[in-house]
């Protein structure tokens, strides 16, 4: 597989097969990025694709400045956003600092990278454990960020279906966790 | 409340509550149980997970953008288009270039009979000129081995900067282990002779460019040598070669008399160089037929003119 450098420098050259590779890889990051920033998914959807379409317009100016693509990539989808507030006369949703604080249970604290990491890798693995419609439902509605109606559509299910998967598949990586001893030290903080 | 109302109205709840927190928002709930699975659809938000989207997603994202990109680099375009233009310019230049210069079209065909030979007219057959024959065309054997060996072209050496176009044509020399035709015959036979010599002169005359006059004929009587100039736009034939009765005849459209000075400069004062050596040659000019007729042999200045009267196109 070609590393991020050398995929870039194919894109270039307008080679689909590398296209697709960067849009498989940033897709996500990207969205989740537009997503918590418009608050809407149809508009993160909208400035995720149009942030794909700048970037490799302009990517045979694309200079190394030693900023990581995602980087490069997050900052054309910001400009974006902007513009799209501009548009509809509206400024970003505020989220104050103590309810982000609450509801996020991991912190940032450096002592606790370590942990998080460690705790990614069961997470990841429990999500595994998952039956496939469920872990696919979970991963589609959380991971990646999509809507129900997107979900149901990717995974060719009703929206009902899709509500009713997602509720199963949470309830059941719950306890898969519990078992694991993840949620215990959230508990004990 | 019934558990499936209640069931499906957690699942709303807990939808709607997801769909907050992927809008960036941090959603909370009052209800036990939808709250803990807020909690675990945080913490795997937060495990950052990557994933790539679904295939429809991907597709349609991969459309636009190769669609929104530019078609291809203008600089290949650019190649292109100077690889094709080049190529266009050489092939027209080449076909140019075969139509213009008859040597390259012409050569092959032409070159081989450079002197052509009136076979020896011991036959009834109507004789028939030879034609040049491409040798693509011959038989392989044919080929290989040609049948009629012709003898070197006799060049004369006063005109040495116009061996490219001349053509001597030679009169048939009966060979030795032939009788002599007897006097119907040969009349028959100069007359065959002439008709013969008329289609190769004019056929030599064809070739060249059109301003070149067609050779007057004497009557009675054929050249030994016929020199036809495409520089100098003269004809000239020898009669009677290496005797006292040589007769030298030399035409040229007056039309180029103008144009060629020099030359007729130099055909002038040849005849006085060697009428200083031999005093006998007599020279006289005239026009026939649209053109200059110069008439040069041992012959007094009379007979030079009753034979420049015979002469016939």
């Amino acid at each position: 597989m070609l590393d991020e450098d050398n995929l870039i420098e194919t894109a270039k050259t307008g080679d689909k097969d590398a296209l697709n590779e960067l849009i498989k890889q940033y897709w996500q990051p990207v969205f989740r990025f537009a997503s918590s920033k418009t608050g809407s998914p149809e508009d993160a959807q909208e400035i995720t694709q149009e942030t794909f379409i700048r970037v490799f317009r302009s990517l045979s100016n694309y200079q190394k400045t030693g900023a990581k693509f995602k980087t490069y990539l997050n900052q054309i989808a910001l400009n974006l956003i902007t513009d799209l507030w501009r548009k509809k006369q509206r400024s970003p949703a505020v989220v104050s600092l103590a309810d982000y604080q609450q509801s996020i249970p991991i912190d940032d604290q450096p002592d606790s990278q370590a942990i998080s990491h460690e705790r990614r890798d069961i997470i990841a693995m429990a999500l595994r454990e998952l039956p496939d419609d469920q872990r696919q439902t979970v991963e589609y509605r959380l991971i990646v960020g999509l809507p129900v109606s997107e979900t149901a559509l990717a995974l060719g299910k009703s929206e009902a279906a899709i509500k009713m998967l997602q509720q199963r598949g949470l309830k059941k990586l719950r306890t898969l966790l519990l078992d694991r001893g993840v949620l215990e030290n959230y508990a004990e903080r | 409340m019934p558990d499936s109302v209640k069931l499906t109205k957690e699942m709303e709840e807990l939808s709607h509550l997801l769909d907050k927190m992927n809008s960036g928002e941090c959603p909370t709930s009052t209800d036990k149980e939808t709250a803990d699975l807020l909690f675990v659809a945080a913490l795997l938000k937060k495990a950052d997970l990557s994933l790539e989207p679904p295939p429809h997603i991907l597709e349609q994202t991969l459309e636009k953008v190769v669609a929104a990109l530019p078609p291809s680099p203008p600089r290949s375009n650019k190649k292109w288009l100077y690889s094709s233009a080049l190529g266009t310019a050489a092939s027209i230049l080449l076909i140019v270039g075969l139509h213009l210069i008859p040597s390259w079209s012409e050569v092959p065909y032409v070159t081989p009979p450079s002197t052509i030979v009136m076979p020896p007219s011991t036959t009834e057959s109507p004789m028939v000129a030879p034609q040049p024959v491409p040798p693509q065309a011959l038989p392989h054997e044919q080929r290989a081995v040609p049948t009629i060996i012709t003898p070197p072209p006799v060049v004369e050496e006063k005109f040495p900067a116009q061996t490219k176009i001349e053509t001597v044509i030679q009169p048939p020399s009966p060979t030795a282990d032939k009788a002599p035709p007897r006097m119907e015959e040969k009349s028959a036979l100069v007359h065959q002779s002439k008709s013969a010599y008329r289609m190769e002169v004019s056929a030599l005359t064809e070739e060249v460019p059109s301003p070149l006059p067609s050779a007057l004929l004497l009557p009675g009587k054929l050249p030994d040598s016929t020199t036809v100039d495409e520089k100098n736009y003269t004809v000239r034939q020898v009669f009677d070669k290496d005797t006292p009765q040589q007769i030298t005849i030399t035409q040229r459209p007056l039309s180029k008399k103008a144009t060629s000075d020099k030359s007729q400069t130099l055909t002038a004062t040849l005849p006085t160089q060697k009428a200083e050596k031999t005093a006998t040659i007599n020279k006289i000019t005239l026009t026939i037929y649209d053109q200059e007729v110069i008439l040069e042999g041992a012959v007094s200045e009379q007979e030079l003119l009753t034979i420049g009267k015979s002469l016939t196109p």
